[in-house]
């Protein structure tokens, strides 16, 4: 889907606890975002609840680390983008371009 | 330069400055020994986040530099808290992968989840500075590090 700005999208960060680096992710997406212009709701949750979790979202970020855990979700048609680096703006510009370029 | 928070660790003696480590288990080990000796964490959580590691897979390694030991093992942490330790020779967890390394620990515990959540914001602000990163891996010993904090630019 192209970028609408006027959708408020839905944003999931997850790691092993929900604890550590999905909230430097989290942090580093709402900052992103918000330069960006994007609207975005950004949550955290851990691998086992992104499972579960994810299908309510438009996308899904992780440390790559934990994509093997959420492609359940994945096969469910929702969108995982795994990161190198957690806290590295141009990854998650890069991971958004996709988001956005994609369906 | 964020400072502020490296300048209280040093005077609570939560920083450290080490030369290498055989394995990456050592490093991870070793980074939260201030903490241990502060009777912050029982000396169990380093073997907890390494039980965590080879569950979750080196989610620690945050990015090149970085290395975030931590795990949600809340009964080993009897005081929420967190320690620096610089190690001088990047320690390589992965055989072979040159890309993920780190010269910089920063190990957190939490006794819960909100006070692990204020923890990695603390770190955040440092990491979100490049000259303070840039500054803390030229640190090559404890003496730098003061200087650094002190010395003041």
């Amino acid at each position: 889907m192209s970028f609408d700005p006027g959708k408020r999208y839905k944003f999931l960060c997850c790691c092993g606890a929900g604890l550590g680096s999905s909230q430097m992710l989290a942090s580093k997406l709402r900052m992103v975002c918000s330069k960006r212009g994007i609207q975005a709701k950004v949550d955290v949750a851990s691998a086992g609840e992104g499972v579960g979790a994810a299908p309510r979202y438009d996308a899904t970020f992780c440390n790559k680390n934990f994509v093997k855990v959420l492609a359940k979700a994945e096969a469910k048609g929702t969108k995982i983008y795994g990161l190198d680096n957690v806290i590295n703006a141009d990854e998650i510009n890069q991971n958004l371009d996709l988001f956005f370029g994609e369906g | 330069m964020k400072l502020d928070f490296l300048k209280k660790l040093y005077e609570e003696d939560l920083l450290s400055v080490e030369e290498s480590f055989d394995t990456w288990q050592d490093a991870v080990k070793a980074s939260i020994l201030p903490m241990v000796n502060k009777k912050m964490v029982t000396p169990a959580y380093g073997d907890e986040i390494l039980k965590s590691v080879d569950e979750y897979g080196l989610y620690i390694f945050l990015c090149p530099h970085i290395c975030m030991p931590h795990c949600k093992a809340f009964s080993e942490v009897m005081q929420s808290g967190a320690c620096l330790m610089k190690v001088n020779q990047p320690v390589y967890p992965i055989p072979d992968d040159p890309s993920t390394f780190a010269e910089l620990f920063f190990a957190i515990a939490g006794t819960d989840a909100d006070h692990h959540l204020d923890c990695v914001q603390d770190f955040m602000e440092i990491l979100d500075d490049e000259e303070t990163v840039e500054a803390l891996l030229q640190v090559q010993s404890m003496e730098d590090l003061k200087q650094l904090i002190y010395g003041g630019k």
